[in-house]
């Protein structure tokens, strides 16, 4: 049991840091005296016990320890130990309910390596040489672990003394210099490796002000460290960072050019508190919240440290140090003794920069049946602007107490409005920036976009959940892509769109929504709204009042927050009809343009507009016509470069391959199912062996948006031109989707989009090919059944082109099936089993697309794992169902 | 004939004497910024002089040919001045078939080997400008005379032979036969002795003489008429024959200090009412500095200019996301915010730069960076502005081999060059300035594509090639298109290589392979550039470049047609569907060169 306990450790090897050992031992009784009082999981109850057990022997040990060593000349160890022993009673008493809260879940992940590395000081004395001299380190260190540990009254207190300062910071530069990663770190470079050094040479070097702590390590090696840091932020934090700038100094001496100060920025704090438990215990510790960014303020300046000028002598006061909520206030001149007045010396005082975030709770973890709470959170220095409205964010910080007076009003005895000051803020989606694609994803990635069939790859691995649908997969990834932004006309006067934008619509259940919230979790910047909660407003930009300032400003809508990205509109159809007339500029000019309350300002929304829509009556009914059909305008559909028409049709071959597909997917992904069965379905791990994850996908995107500008070259011009004079031609028939000149853009767009996923820099024949396909059939999609015929065959050779052979040859196979069973059941020949198809005919339809060799198709897996059968002798294709 | 640097006056007093009948024609080649300086200098001397002259600015031999029997006939004396171009051609024979026995010809190119028909003492028609200092690799005079008439008596030589092997004519005068027979032996001994001097010459590759620019500023030294403009002009030659890796490191060293004593001191101060002296900026005040050698920095962010500055960039790497590290490292321990870094490098703040100049050699030190600083110098025109001959340089050499739009002409170029060396026309040399920044960031992204990828550089025997053609995204295509920015690439591209492997033989040779012109002839044919490069940049000694030599042999094997680019042998212009068994044959050329070398060692 011994081994397990990470404080026995330091008895055997050292005996100077006796004292230090007699203050873990309690505040250990303590932490787990009151992990009860937090409801976090099992894991703490569990570790809870532990705490119990591991005390008392601890408790045995080490009165032995010391009953061999100087009992006799050390009162304070003497004193100590009648402290523990108190508070140790109290433990096993159980909770006593005291104000403190200790960080509880320190020993969580210590549980069980045994090998816990024997570091401490043992390579102390080498690098304090290298590392020179702090005045702070200079002092003996016997007298001070023998010390520091040890006090009486209040934490606070004994904080405020200069020795145990001193003290603090000697013990937090060891830290910094000497922390090195435990053996058994994931990353096997870094075992054994100093942690710190290299974070702050990183920081330098990308100018940054903010050093990340892991309060994890700092727990591992300075465990009363930890604690009062968790107990007591207001004054630890400070001797940390003003370690942390000496440290960085003694490493970069010129870098106090770039900044004057270094903070130390907590992270990985074991502890989540939810916004609302947040109680009285909390005030003044240290908490990690999470929440969604609703509303933040803009900068301002804040009085850091005040200096005044005395009117009447012109004796400079000051400095006085400013908290985050009151304002300091001098009552008299020390000098002459007047009242006043005292006016601010505007060159000595020093700002900071300020800031106010709105925490709400995130939607997901608010108890069922209650409403959101929120808090305030203070952002200074470097963090201001670290979060933007709307995303998700880890707040760790003080929770402290705000004097407001209208409050007290409003209740009639004194209450404190309560803020959080920020420590450290972390985003949970941030690996996906630009800035954090390594060499190594670099070069996996031009790896992958050589790979020829890299396209097809990249819509396979679209929302894998979702079965077939090949043609919105394809749309919805090359809309991700984006074709190339030009600017044409001199000093790039005119912009030309590069995004491309699709509409969804498709009769209930066809996954529209799951498709909208796919992209929004792969997309590099996406934001989604649904018709009903997006008003116009909320869609382009609002002009409010800040409550701060009192000015009218101007906040933006989804588009403007998605600019260089994509904005997703679930329920296109039920929005109103002005609210969606508010978008037309958007999805066009992709800027929206102000005029309100003396605001005129045009704000720029480059994004890529996604919307999913319902026909009218719930289902797409192809007898009728397009505009029938749907409930949206012209200008608005032209609008769109594609229309995905999505309708539910009752196919025996595929309805049951897809429901096998569904019920084997919530199989697969239910929580429980472990990962013992999960070989059993071969062909999907298969599948699987050949999709590029989702984290791959995104970074892919990424780079490519980033560093591939396809270029169109002027055979395919000709050829685009082409189609469309045909498609022009063959408009007026049909009363599809009017054919605008934004088609021929359209083209161009998604041939660009195409040429970009496959890393290529210019468009070739291939890109133009799917591009046109993709139009046409979003062309042909809209039109009246009757027509769709013979707009099919007259477009048949664009429609082919680009596609897999297999793949429709099996299309071609699958009506047929279709057809013969439909026969079947008129003439009622309707036993079910097998279908046979004969060789002959399905040549007959293939020829028709130039294919004449079938050869390949039936060995291929497209052909056997859909379930046909060639007879070679019968010269028939089986089907069983 | 040879015109030794004393002799330059007497060649300019002739050129002088026979410009009364008929203006002088002066030939410029359009391949190097040198040219233009070496013809901004004639041009105010000939202006002094009052001297009527044309100038005709010329890509190619094959267009100078042509421009040639366009201007000249036989029948006036004309004195002619050919800069940056012919020397290594037989000029009367090959270029001014029909010129009148009394006209003159000047040729001040820095192009080496000299042909020798051109240096003969008899050939007096034609006058070489030729620098003492050069390390004299030219056979001397009666070699020459002896292998030329080894030439001319190539007729009547045979034949003896042939009647030495009858036996009756042996027998018939012995006595006589025996004296003649030695002499003759000893004659044939010396000759073939001398041959070999002169097929060893020639042998030996292409390499490069003092600028043209220079040249001319030793003349105007000479007459007198030197200014600062002039001396401005020589500076900016060296420095782009420097860039282009035309001179030694220790002949750049050389000619600097013996410019930096020209430079004048020329702070004028003025003293006011009071007393006080204050320094006034004069109009154009030459200032010899010992820089940092970064990327044009006064038209670039620090950053920048560092990350992109060739030396730093072998050295760190910067393309990768390592070196860039390593990068900002160096600058926050100098204690320059990266913002700030990121800036104009002119506009930062007077103590960043006090930062930048005491703090940054120590701090390169520990990342390797040796040897950052440069003789250069810089010339300030009042308060407005302030240019570095690097600067000058390259930005007028990116104006000459900026790609020729439709609407306009090539000579465009040349007048622009023009324009932008002179002193009032700062906005059309900072369009070069700004295209050679661009060219400056294809040629780093494109070596570091190719040195973190070993499979883009495909190694020969004796040579190793970047095919540009293969992969080279259009963005960076557009910028190498062009001898020269193709020629430091390859210097680049050594430099980054020097780096990872330490052999004391240095580099290999590279043969860079540009992307595809963008212009097409009639049949829709697409061209390459192929540039060939020995040595290394910044080197001790002076290389000769011997594709000069196997790149016309693989041409003339393969009997591809070669099309004609520039005065300089070792870029050809192919077509692009030859390029692969091109490098072939030329891997086989190269292969027997060596091996004859070995050879006759």
């Amino acid at each position: 049991m011994s081994e397990i306990d990470p404080f026995t450790d330091n008895e055997g090897g050292n005996t100077d840091n006796e004292g230090i050992t007699d203050n873990e031992a309690v505040t250990d009784t303590e932490v787990g005296g009151h992990t009860d009082v937090e409801d976090d999981g099992e894991d703490l109850l569990e570790n809870m016990e532990r705490d119990y057990d591991r005390n008392e022997r601890l408790d045995h040990y080490e009165s032995e320890g010391l009953g061999d060593e100087d009992d006799a000349d050390d009162p304070e160890g003497a004193r100590a130990r009648a402290e523990r022993y108190l508070n140790e009673r109290d433990a096993r008493q159980g909770p006593t309910g005291l104000g403190r809260r200790l960080p509880a879940a320190i020993g969580d992940d210590r549980d069980d390596d045994d090998e816990r590395p024997r570091r401490r000081r043992k390579t102390q004395d080498a690098d304090h040489a290298a590392a020179g001299a702090m005045d702070y380190e200079q002092e003996e260190e016997e007298l001070a672990d023998t010390t520091i540990g040890n006090y009486k009254g209040s934490l606070r207190d004994h904080l405020a003394k200069d020795s145990t300062q001193r003290a603090i910071m000697r013990k937090f530069a060891n830290f910094l210099n000497q922390y090195v990663y435990s053996k058994d770190v994931k990353v096997v470079e870094n075992r054994g490796k100093n942690v710190y050094r290299p974070k702050i040479e990183e920081m330098c070097r990308g100018n940054y002000q903010s050093l990340e702590v892991s309060y994890l390590h700092l727990s591992e090696a300075e465990p009363d460290l930890a604690i009062w840091v968790a107990d007591a932020p207001a004054d630890m934090l400070p001797l940390f960072n003003q370690v942390a700038t000496d440290v960085t100094m003694r490493l970069y001496n010129e870098y106090s050019q770039i900044h004057k100060e270094i903070f130390v920025r907590l992270k990985e704090l074991p502890v989540d508190d939810k916004i609302r438990d947040i109680r009285e215990v909390h005030l003044n510790v240290l908490i990690k919240i999470t929440g969604v960014v609703t509303r933040r303020t803009g900068m301002f300046p804040q009085l850091a440290q005040v200096k005044y000028d005395c009117a009447k002598c012109n004796f400079t006061l000051g400095p006085f140090f400013q908290n985050s909520e009151s304002e300091v206030k001098v009552s008299s001149c020390p000098n002459c003794q007047s009242k006043g007045p005292f006016t601010v010396n505007v060159e000595q005082t020093i700002y900071r920069n300020f800031q106010k975030l709105v925490l709400q709770e995130s939607p997901g973890s608010v108890p069922a049946g209650r409403l959101p709470r929120q808090k305030e959170i203070i952002l200074t220095n470097d963090l201001i602007d670290c979060a933007r409205p709307g995303e998700e964010i880890v707040v760790t910080g003080i929770y402290t107490n705000n004097f407001d007076a209208s409050l007290n009003a409003k209740n009639g005895f004194p209450v404190f409005a309560t803020v959080v000051e920020a420590n450290h803020v972390s985003k949970n989606a941030e690996e996906f920036a630009e800035n954090n694609l390594t060499d190594e994803d670099k070069r996996e990635i031009r790896v992958l976009g050589g790979d020829p069939q890299v396209g097809k790859k990249i819509i396979r691995s679209v929302a894998p959940s979702i079965y077939g649908h090949e043609s919105i997969k394809t749309a919805l990834v090359l809309s991700m892509f984006g074709g190339q932004e030009k600017h044409s006309g001199a000093g790039s006067s005119h912009r030309l769109r590069g995004d491309i934008n699709v509409l969804l619509l498709g009769d209930p259940g066809v996954a529209k929504s799951q498709f909208l919230k796919y992209v929004e979790k792969t997309a590099q910047r996406a934001i989604y709204t649904t018709g009903k909660g997006a008003s116009a407003v909320g869609l382009t930009a609002a002009v409010h009042k800040d409550p701060i300032t009192r000015e009218w400003t101007l906040e933006g809508g989804a588009l403007v927050l998605a600019d260089k990205g994509t904005c997703l509109i679930d329920e296109f159809d039920k929005m109103n009809e002005q609210d969606r007339v508010s978008i037309h500029e958007a999805m066009e000019q992709q800027s929206i343009s102000v005029s309100k309350a003396g605001i005129v300002t045009s704000l720029q929304a480059r994004c890529a507009v996604i919307a999913a829509a319902n026909p009218v009556g719930g289902r797409y009914d192809t007898s009728r016509t397009f505009a029938e059909n749907v409930e949206l305008t012209e200008p608005i559909l032209s609008r769109f470069d594609v229309l995905c028409v999505v309708k539910d049709i009752v196919d025996p071959v595929l309805d049951e391959r897809l429901a096998r597909f569904v019920v084997n997917s919530h199989d697969d992904s239910h929580p429980d199912k472990a990962a013992e069965e999960k070989e059993d379905t071969e062909g999907a791990e298969k599948a699987k062996a050949s999709e590029i994850t989702h984290d791959m996908l995104r970074k892919y995107i990424t780079y490519a948006k980033r560093h591939i500008h396809p270029k169109l070259d002027h055979a395919d011009e000709e050829k685009i031109s082409r189609v469309y004079a045909d498609l022009r031609r063959e408009f007026p028939a049909g009363q599809g989707v009017p054919i605008a000149v934004r088609h021929i853009e359209s083209m161009i767009r998604l041939s660009e989009a195409h040429a970009r996923m496959h890393l290529r820099e210019s468009v070739n024949d291939f890109d133009t090919n799917v591009a046109i396909r993709i139009v046409l059939e979003s062309f042909i999609a809209t039109q009246k059944y009757s027509v769709q015929r013979t707009l099919q065959k007259k477009f048949k050779k664009y429609l082919t082109s680009g596609r897999d052979f297999n793949a429709l040859i099996l299309d071609v196979l699958r009506a047929l099936v279709r057809e013969t069973m439909h026969y079947d059941e008129i003439i009622g020949n309707r036993q079910g089993g097998d279908v046979q198809i004969k060789c002959k005919q399905l040549a007959d339809h293939t020829a028709e697309y130039g294919i004449t060799d079938l050869h390949d198709f039936y060995e291929s897996p497209d052909f056997l794992d859909n379930g046909f059968q060639l007879q070679q002798d019968a010269n028939v294709i089986v089907f069983t169902r | 004939m040879l015109i030794r640097r004393h002799e330059f006056q007497d060649a300019y007093n002739k050129v002088h004497d026979l410009s009364f009948n008929c203006s002088v024609l002066i030939f410029a080649s359009v391949c190097d910024c040198d040219a233009v300086c070496a013809h901004k200098i004639l041009n105010s001397l000939f202006k002094l002089d009052s001297i009527a002259f044309s100038i005709i600015p010329v890509k190619d031999f094959e267009h100078l040919k042509s421009q040639a029997d366009e201007h000249i006939s036989d029948d006036e004396d004309r004195a002619i001045i050919l800069l940056n171009c012919g020397a290594t051609v037989d000029i009367l024979k090959d270029l001014f078939a029909e010129l009148s026995e009394r006209s003159r010809v000047l040729v001040v190119d820095t192009h080496r080997p000299v042909h020798l028909q051109n240096v003969r003492t008899q050939n007096e028609t034609v006058m070489v400008l030729y620098e003492d200092e050069e390390d004299d690799k030219l056979p001397d005079e009666s070699v020459i005379r002896e292998a030329e008439v080894e030439e001319s008596d190539e007729d009547s030589e045979p034949e003896e032979d042939t009647e030495d092997q009858s036996p009756q004519r042996r027998r018939l005068d012995a006595d006589d036969v025996h004296g003649a027979q030695r002499e003759r032996r000893e004659r044939r001994q010396r000759r073939a002795e001398s041959g070999r001097l002169v097929a060893q010459y020639y042998l030996q590759g292409s390499y490069f003489g003092r600028a043209a620019g220079h040249t001319m500023f030793h003349l105007a030294h000479q007459l007198k008429k030197e200014t600062t403009e002039i001396l401005w002009l020589a500076i900016v030659s060296v420095t782009d024959q420097y860039v282009h890796n035309r001179l030694s490191h220790e002949t750049y060293t050389l000619i600097t200090s013996e410019l930096q004593a020209l430079v004048p001191e020329c702070d004028s101060t003025t003293t006011l009412e009071d007393g006080t002296t204050v320094v006034t900026a004069a109009d154009s005040v030459i200032r010899s500095k010992y820089e940092y050698c970064f990327f044009m920095m006064r038209h670039w962010s620090l950053y920048e200019s560092m990350m992109f500055a060739p030396i730093i960039a072998a050295k760190l790497k910067t393309w990768s996301e390592d070196g860039e590290e390593k990068l900002k490292k160096i600058l926050a321990k100098m204690g320059i915010p990266l913002a700030s870094s990121k800036q104009k490098y002119s506009h930062l703040s007077a103590n960043l730069l006090r930062a930048v100049d005491e703090k940054l050699e120590g701090q390169a030190l520990e990342e390797g960076l040796t040897e950052l600083r440069l003789q250069t110098f810089v010339i300030e025109r009042g308060y407005k502005l302030q240019l570095s001959a690097t600067d000058v340089a390259l930005g007028t050499t990116a104006l000459l081999e900026s790609t020729v739009s439709d609407s306009g002409d090539w000579s465009d170029n040349w007048r622009k060059a023009c324009g932008a060396l002179s002193k009032d026309q700062w906005e059309v040399l900072r369009s070069g300035i700004i295209q050679t920044l661009a060219l400056q960031r294809a040629i780093v992204t494109q070596v570091g594509l190719a040195v973190s990828n070993k499979k883009l550089i495909r190694r020969f025997s004796h040579f190793k090639v970047l095919n540009l053609k293969e992969n080279c995204s259009t963005t960076d295509a557009v910028h190498l298109q062009h001898p020269l920015a193709l020629t430091r690439l390859a210097l680049f591209l050594q430099e980054a290589t020097v780096g990872s492997k330490a052999s004391a033989a240095g580099p290999k040779p590279v043969v860079v392979v540009s992307p595809e012109l963008a212009e097409k002839d009639e049949q829709g044919f697409t061209y390459v550039l192929v540039v060939g490069l020995c040595g290394k940049p910044r080197d001790g000694t002076q290389l000769t470049n011997f594709f000069a030599h196997t790149f016309q042999v693989t041409i003339e094997r393969l009997a591809v047609e070669n099309v004609a680019i520039g005065f300089n042998p070792s870029v050809v212009k192919i077509r692009s569907d030859g390029i692969t068994s091109y490098l072939e044959e030329l891997d086989q050329v190269e292969r027997e060169a060596k091996e004859a070398h070995q050879a006759a060692e």
